[in-house]
């Protein structure tokens, strides 16, 4: 990977930790034409090309916020086009003979972080509880829950006062959310 | 069943956040084994964080699929019409030219409304402070009612003036959004003072005001740590590429 490109990366993920939304966007519109590019080889068709390009772009995400990119290896392009591979592959149902080991799989495959996935049931009940939050508390737990963000960023992203009010707000808005998923139960 | 107070819930975040050292985190990861109290919570917050996770992807697949279908598919394209292409290509420029709404247009797909920071709405039901309400009312976006409530309030802070110049941007009175942004630009406390800059400049692309609007990024872009400095640059290289 040049020197350059290693850059734009870096500037890239940067850009991730302050404002996904718009940066996977952005990253979205750089890369499609080399993904589809390089995908095209594989087999399918044109939608399950774009489907998987989008897949790609939320997984490489994922493996970002779980901290297991490492920029110095691939450049972000190089681990798109592997994951959609992958996907593209599993997708067309050809995985057991063309899925190869490469340096990159255990980036891709590695398990999440989290040992346990919730039971669905939880799911369930959480998912329907957590309209009941504002946007305000929605922000605050997808910026701590999900996207890993710290304290500290938080205060930053959304100009709080300082961490106390923070974790204030979070406490206040994961007490209402236990309440809600409470009363969808009963 | 107990409750965990305050101090073991920031434990469990803490922990998730991988905060603790060795033995703190073997202490949680075997309260979280052992004890249902501790179990329930933390399942919570693991549920909340895949609640999330799918609804971010969701918003995000919507997005794709609106930059897809803003893309024009490539074909094989006949010399005749390479011609006929370039002309209008030419056509197209000076119109955008002459009329660079078009460029203004475009990159309001980009504007966001400022988030209720102030007083999240938390509660369900029971009795309001009269700030809560307008904040309320300001989440839920209903602007006209937030002016209301705003000239009720008995003690108006500077972050109160940025919401109810906020509020007349929502709701199109731009000349009364403008005078109440520039107010609070004027003010010391830059917390907020940021944040009416970056709303005074994206309410002048809203009035087509390009050349304004450029100016006033231009000036935000160039304040050293400015909270909008950056999204600022990228503004303007938009503007300056179409």
């Amino acid at each position: 990977m040049s020197k350059v490109q290693a850059q734009a990366d870096t500037s890239i993920l940067e850009d991730l930790r302050k404002d996904p939304e718009r940066t996977l966007a952005v990253l979205y519109n750089k890369y499609k034409q080399v993904f589809l590019g390089y995908v095209r080889k594989f087999g399918g068709g044109a939608e399950d090309h774009v489907e998987v390009y989008h897949d790609a772009v939320l997984a490489f995400y994922d493996i970002w916020l779980q901290g297991r990119y490492d920029v110095n290896r691939a450049s972000i392009s190089t681990l798109l086009c592997a994951i959609g591979k992958n996907k593209l592959l599993t997708r067309l149902g050809k995985q057991a003979r063309h899925l190869e080991w490469t340096e990159l799989t255990p980036m891709i495959d590695a398990p999440d972080e989290v040992a346990a996935e919730p039971e669905e049931f939880l799911l369930a009940r959480v998912e329907k509880a957590i309209d009941g939050l504002g946007d305000g508390c929605k922000e605050i737990i997808t910026l701590f829950y999900y996207q890993k963000c710290s304290v500290k960023d938080i205060v930053e992203r959304l100009s709080y006062k300082n961490e106390n009010v923070v974790k204030a707000h979070k406490s206040r808005c994961m007490k209402r959310l236990k309440d809600l998923v409470q009363s969808t139960s009963s | 069943m107990n409750e965990l107070n305050d101090e073991q819930l920031e434990r469990i975040d803490q922990y998730l956040a991988d905060e603790l050292n060795a033995t703190e985190r073997a202490e949680v990861t075997s309260l979280i084994a052992n004890n249902q109290t501790w179990k329930e919570a933390y399942d919570l917050r693991i549920a909340a964080g895949q609640v999330s996770k799918n609804v971010f992807h969701r918003s995000m697949r919507k997005k794709f699929t609106e930059l897809d279908q803003a893309t024009i598919p490539r074909r094989t394209i006949q010399p005749i019409w390479l011609a006929v292409a370039a002309s209008l290509a030419i056509l197209v420029s000076a119109v955008l030219w002459l009329f660079p709404t078009q460029d203004s247009n475009n990159l309001l797909a980009e504007y966001r409304t400022f988030p209720n920071i102030v007083l999240p709405i938390e509660k369900s039901g029971g009795e309001f402070t009269p700030r809560e309400k307008i904040y309320q009312s300001y989440e839920l976006g209903s602007y006209d009612q937030t002016i209301t409530l705003f000239a009720q309030l008995d003690t108006v802070q500077t972050v109160d003036r940025l919401y109810l110049g906020l509020s007349y941007l929502e709701s199109g009175n731009y000349h009364d959004a403008y005078t109440i942004l520039d107010e609070v630009r004027a003010s010391s406390n830059t917390r907020w003072s940021h944040v009416a800059d970056w709303y005074q400049a994206w309410l002048l692309l809203k009035q087509d005001k390009t050349d304004e609007a450029r100016a006033a990024f231009e000036r935000i872009a160039k304040v050293p740590g400015h909270r909008y400095q950056t999204e600022s640059e990228e503004v303007l290289a938009k503007l300056k590429s179409r």
